[in-house]
């Protein structure tokens, strides 16, 4: 048992010893979009490729700078493992997607309800950078003390925010009428058809011959 | 007694009738109202294309990669402590004195990269810290024993700045770290990230 746990322990440092060598920092980034146009409230995707020439292999994420962190939402960033002699000819593609949120004031009767978007302010840009950058190997902060060092290579991006005018979305009101019409025949139906059908046409004869009585006289 | 059941009855259908109908209506619009349209006109176009790519790779030297390391310091206050690869650049230079920590820009670029630098503060898991600026680098073009300069060392910050521009295609880019560690400093092992980027020339940090 103790053999085993020995033999365990030594696959699990000789594999950190292997993984470390092949977290190297060495990437590099082909990109053939500077800028993008977003629909507020939109989401997007972009590609840009990633390649290594160097003769060892990376492990690299991507991300967007400070910048632009304010202002997309990013919603999925893969991490790409790219072989060493990886040349810009063969670069691999990397994907990012990423949401705008609402940016333009609207002008709004109830809380957030019942808005309109005028779209008279200016067209909002951001600008910062799509940043590749290496994921680290073993930290120096493990306890070695110093800096650990992380490559990093960027891309600038501008990011303009297309707004789409609209009148007053009236969608909540209607939606509260729909409820209390519905509400309200559904309540009248019920009072009407809640007895069963042969009761009520029971009651219904009863009238008519009341009435027929009172003719007669 | 029989003419207000028969009114009630009638009340009744004409409600039933009259709400029904506001149903349908409020359904109608709010169908209606996710489906405006702007009214602009519609245009016939054609498209005209062209990529353009701008690449570049870079790579940290080994001893770059592996992190910037100040040793063990027992004196304090300490000033100018080296980094531990500032001078052993064997392979570097012919009497091997320049460091061994660079930035290389691949031969498989087609721009020449700007190398732009930014670290956060030292500090130990128990949260004491040695203040960013007291972290200071040159970076220069080609290595010796002076080459990147301590004479000329600047402190690091959080924020990028350039520490490297235009580094043509095929070339390296050299630097040297140093560490003043202030008197009242409280013992412990203190950790940052550096991170170097590169950008193609003419770009912003």
């Amino acid at each position: 048992m103790q053999k085993e746990v020995i033999k365990a322990s030594l696959i699990v440092v000789l594999g950190a010893i292997i993984f470390s060598n092949f977290i190297y920092s060495g990437l590099g980034i082909k990109y053939s979009q500077e800028s993008a146009l977003v629909n507020e409230g939109g989401s997007a995707c972009l590609t840009y490729e990633v390649y290594n020439p160097w003769s060892d292999d990376s492990n690299v994420i991507i991300g967007v700078s400070d910048e632009l962190k304010g202002v997309l939402i990013l919603q999925e960033a893969e991490t790409k493992f790219v072989p060493a002699y990886t040349s810009s000819q063969n670069a691999i593609p990397v994907k990012f997607c990423f949401k705008v949120p609402r940016l333009y004031a609207r002008d709004c009767l109830v809380g957030n309800f019942l808005c309109k978007l005028d779209c008279n302010e200016d067209m909002k840009i951001y600008e910062g950078d799509v940043a590749v950058r290496t994921v680290p190997g073993d930290d120096v902060g493990g306890g070695i003390g110093g800096s650990t060092t992380t490559a990093v290579v960027g891309a600038p991006l501008r990011i303009r925010v297309a707004c789409a005018p609209h009148t007053r979305d009236y969608t909540l009101l209607y939606a509260f009428a729909a409820v209390i019409s519905a509400l309200i025949v559904a309540s009248i139906l019920f009072k009407k058809y809640r007895k069963p059908k042969e009761q009520r046409i029971k009651e219904k004869m009863q009238k008519l011959k009341e009435e027929m009585r009172k003719t007669k006289k | 007694m029989e003419e207000v059941t028969e009114k009630k009855g009638l009340r009744d259908n004409l409600f039933v009738l009259f709400f029904g109908i506001m149903f349908l209506f409020s359904l109608v619009m709010i169908f209606n109202q996710g489906f405006k349209t702007t009214g602009y006109a519609t245009e016939a176009t054609t498209t005209s294309n062209v990529t353009i790519s701008t690449y570049f790779a870079v790579e940290m030297s080994a001893n770059l990669t592996n992190g910037i390391q100040f040793g063990s310091i027992s004196t304090l206050p300490a000033a100018d402590q080296n980094a531990t690869h500032n001078y052993d650049g064997v392979n570097t230079t012919p009497n091997g004195t320049g460091t061994s920590m660079w930035m290389n820009v691949s031969s498989d670029s087609n721009t020449n990269v700007s190398f732009c630098i930014k670290a956060d503060a030292l500090n130990t898991s128990g949260g004491d810290v040695i203040g960013l600026a007291n972290e200071t680098y040159h970076n220069a073009t080609s290595t010796n024993s002076t080459l990147p300069m301590n004479g000329s060392q600047l402190g690091l910050t959080t924020s990028y700045v350039s520490a490297g521009p235009n580094i043509a295609v095929n070339s390296r880019n050299f630097y040297r770290f140093w560490l003043d560690v202030p008197a009242a400093t409280a013992s412990g092992t203190y950790d940052n990230i550096v991170s170097l980027k590169g950008v193609a020339v003419g770009g912003a940090c």
